[in-house]
């Protein structure tokens, strides 16, 4: 903290759950001016926000696309009339010009850029926008910026520092070791036997706890199983849910009212909850950073908790389909280059609608697309419209499309290459947690209680005393439900 | 998968259009366009409950759910002058059954037009939160993580309760009023009310969880919960809910009219003609038209005898009945040509409810 309170840029590397969010909320509220904080997930910002209220902070607000334009007006009003201390706003807001010219007349205490290992094209989840904040920091006047993050290799390290002009020796190193997670493993030959497995490890292990899916489905499907296997006090959890029942589910997990949540990666993020003891994945994480975020929920309330992952001999073929559709093709990429060269010199506007249409370009695709061909100066002043985007192709817009394709498969083998690595983690013989470490460049070498499979585990840790009984069901009667609700009389 | 909940919708809403819309009119309405003829429409044929339920269905998915209706043989359309789309015999059948299981028909009853829907959900939404709130401040707890996020629905809970000194005392009133809500529903109606509510104590549970556990689907626990809602609105005006009654909006519908439709209708209030209105706001006479369509929607007090003559609407509800049509064009032809399009617009609108036999 205090290298933002002399003004002075920092990196700050800490475990999930490490206190990052107060290594600017502090410094914020003893800040004159506001403080600005870049967050790369919208539901994160609205749980940050929301949480920040609940502890009686009210001067917090953020700003995003999905908010109703009536709502971003007002929060844009309190934040013109210096009511707001902290706001959180996303990277693509950021690049809308009404937006900058309305903040630029804002003092700002200081720029926190969160989860920063999104700047990087070497970190796993890297956007574009994220890129393009230097040049907002610079048009706010270079208030100070503090980075953080809690995965970040030697490698992203460098590249954050170089982006935010933040000097090497101000990066504040945390061991993201996390002493009381056991790391296991469980290999197994087919989807059948992980089935089995799974329940029978939410038969026995000490809850409350997550299991992770790759996709909406599996979420339901599990939750439909641990029915038929008489699991109860379970619920699911996916992005395709209404607003309402996302936030009923988190509030009955935080209330203890669930045991167990089966859900994809939007569950989790921002949950305040400090007693998790488990987290179950069901499918092989894209990389070793979502891995160790995704098992960063456990136990931060210090207390031994148990990570396992279930491997299955081709688990790496659904990761591996989810990172292909993120990028185009070859035949769309040129297909859209052959669209754009005879418009040299011209402003061209294009929909999103029309995108998908004629070249089967979805916004993820061609977003990915501009990044690209605006480094390489093949176009210019990419702007977000309210359908799509407006740019100005470069004079100098080549003839052939292979250099972008060529860009855009780097970057995408680069991801592959990075599921390998974390295919390769599970299948290593040593020590998981030191290989852990080896990934981040530090060691890590201590356990509070198991340290994973290689080392060796000691199950009942992590398992219930004696299965709970079950509990007769009680009818239903609503003058009990409305004495819970309001028990008054 | 196929989900049979939805599927009747879609029956529903042919059943209800009867040949008199087209097959698109049914994607409209489930996707909740934002469009006059479509809430005027869903006014007409008594589609109000069914405005939206789609909305986060992307536009494809609905209709490509509905052409598999069609090849189903459920749904059938007819080309003619316009595309005509029904629902078959065997749709209708299909109908019957689901709606012995789903009760569309009650939900459809509740309410008369868009707006009615949109106050319904409004009250539901200030009540959840407003419990939520009571539940916690008994406790002595002021900080939780409120159900509602629409800050002018927070607003209007928070200025309720500040209203009244006593927090407890108000919590027993309320109980009160709800213990009579409770003798007024049915034992099913009962759970969903009251397990949806999140309080101190425990959250709510979600649509899913209520359907799981009253043994129905997913969306008619939603679809029933903006019913009940809009039932216990109307009992409201008894007088026998003063508390509940603070949370429904006041103005009937006035807030719910589009900008342009409340500037018409504040000139209407000082006096305006209709000619003077289109002069002042330079606006086609059609586009006034359209204002006094959604302004009679909107607020069923809306005196429309200025615009057609007592006499008149008669005769265009004696037509409507008789030839069980709402197709402005037949009853127009049907009446002659001294009735005017806004004229038969406007009776269809005060039309006796009813409209629309299955």
């Amino acid at each position: 903290m205090r290298y933002p309170l002399v003004g002075e840029n920092a990196l700050g590397i800490l475990a999930t759950g490490g206190g990052k969010s107060l290594c600017y909320q502090l410094p914020a509220l003893l800040f004159p001016g506001m403080t600005v904080v870049i967050s790369p997930l919208i539901s994160l910002m609205a749980d940050q926000v929301r949480q920040l209220r609940r502890r009686g902070i009210q001067h917090a607000e953020y700003i995003n696309s999905t908010l109703s334009i009536g709502e971003q007006r007002w929060k844009m009003r309190q934040v013109m009339e210096r009511k707001v201390k902290i706001l959180y706003v996303s990277p693509e807001k950021l690049q809308q010009e009404a937006f900058m010219e309305q903040l630029v007349h804002i003092p700002i205490s200081l720029f926190v850029v969160d989860e920063a290992h999104c700047i990087s094209q070497w970190g796993h989840d890297f956007r574009t926008d994220y890129q393009r904040l230097h040049a907002c920091i610079r048009q706010l006047g270079n208030p100070p910026v503090l980075a953080l993050t809690a995965t970040a290799t030697e490698a992203v390290q460098r590249d954050i520092c170089r982006q935010l002009a933040i000097p090497a020796d101000h990066i504040v190193l945390q061991s993201i070791n996390r002493e009381n997670i056991c790391y296991d493993v469980a290999f197994l030959s087919d989807e059948r036997e992980k089935e089995a497995v799974l329940f029978e490890k939410l038969r026995t292990l000490k809850g409350p706890g997550l299991v992770y899916f790759r996709s909406r489905n599996s979420t339901e499907r599990a939750f439909l199983q641990a029915q038929e296997h008489n699991i109860g006090r379970c619920a699911f959890y996916h992005g395709g849910m209404g607003a309402e029942d996302r936030m009923l589910i988190q509030q009955q997990f935080i209330n203890n009212e669930l045991d167990i949540v089966f859900a994809t990666n939007a569950f989790g993020m921002g949950i305040d909850k400090s007693d998790i003891r488990f987290v179950l994945h069901y499918h092989v994480p894209p990389d070793i950073e979502s891995y160790l975020q995704e098992v960063g929920r456990i136990g931060r309330d210090g207390a031994p908790g148990y990570a396992c992952l279930l491997s299955t001999p081709d688990d790496g073929v659904l990761p591996g389909q989810l990172i292909a559709e993120e990028y185009p093709g070859e035949k769309q990429i040129c297909g859209f280059t052959a669209f754009l060269k005879p418009h040299r010199g011209q402003t061209i506007q294009l929909t999103e609608q029309e995108a998908l249409e004629r070249w089967a370009l979805e916004v993820q695709h061609l977003s990915i697309l501009l990044y690209h061909m605006e480094r390489m100066e093949w176009i210019h002043r990419p702007r977000r419209s309210k359908e799509g985007w407006e740019f100005e192709i470069s004079s100098s817009f080549p003839e052939q499309c292979g250099e972008l394709v060529g860009a855009v498969f780097r970057r995408r083998n680069e991801r592959y290459d990075k599921l390998e690595e974390m295919r390769n983690w599970l299948s290593k013989a040593t020590c998981r947690r030191e290989a852990l470490g080896r990934y981040f460049s530090q060691e890590h070498r201590t356990a509070l209680a198991s340290c994973c499979d290689r080392c060796g585990i000691d199950m009942k840790l992590y398992e219930r005393q004696m299965p709970d009984a079950v509990q007769p069901q009680e009818r239903w009667d609503w003058r009990r439900e409305l004495d819970l609700l309001l028990p008054v009389s | 998968m196929e989900n049979r909940f939805e599927e009747g919708l879609f029956l529903v809403a042919a059943a209800r259009f009867r040949g008199e819309r087209t097959s698109q009119a049914i994607v409209h309405l489930l996707r909740g366009r934002k469009n006059n003829q479509v809430i005027a429409d869903a006014a007409l044929f008594g589609t109000s409950m069914l405005y939206g339920i789609m909305r986060n269905v992307s536009g494809e998915a609905v209709r490509s759910r509905l052409d598999a209706l069609i090849e189903r043989g459920w749904i059938e359309v007819h080309q003619g002058e316009k595309e005509q789309v029904y629902c078959s015999m065997t749709g209708k059948e299909e109908l019957r059954k689901l709606n012995a299981e789903f009760r569309y028909e009650a939900c459809l009853s509740a309410v008369a037009s868009v707006h009615e829907k949109v106050r319904a959900v409004r009250f539901w939404k200030k009540f959840s939160l407003f419990i939520q709130t009571l539940s916690h401040l008994i406790a002595q707890e002021t900080l939780f993580y409120p159900v509602v996020e629409q800050r002018e629905l927070q607003q209007e809970v928070k200025r309720v309760i500040m209203s009244y000194a006593d927090k407890r005392s108000l919590a027993l009133q309320t109980k009160q009023e709800i213990a009579r809500w409770m003798g007024e529903v049915e034992e099913e109606e009962r759970q969903i009310i009251l397990r949806r509510l999140s309080g101190k104590a425990r959250a709510g549970l979600t649509y899913r969880q209520l359907a799981d556990a009253i043994g129905t689907d997913e969306g008619a626990a939603a679809l029933h919960i903006i019913r009940l809602a809009a039932e216990q609105l109307a009992r409201l005006a008894s007088g026998a809910y003063p508390v509940l009654s603070e949370l429904a909006d006041s103005r009937a519908g006035e807030a719910m009219l589009t900008r342009t439709a409340q500037q018409t209708k504040a000139l209407l209030d000082m006096g305006y003609s209709f000619k003077e209105i289109v002069k002042r706001r330079r606006l086609k006479p059609g586009t006034i038209e359209d204002h006094l369509v959604e302004i009679a929607i909107a607020d069923p007090s809306f005196d429309i005898s200025r615009f057609v003559s007592r006499q008149k609407m008669d005769r265009i509800h004696a037509i409507m009945r008789e030839k069980g049509t709402k197709k402005i064009g037949e009853i127009r032809r049907e009446a002659g040509e001294e009735y005017s399009y806004l004229e038969i617009r406007l009776a269809s609108v005060r039309a006796p409810r009813g409209g629309g036999q299955p």
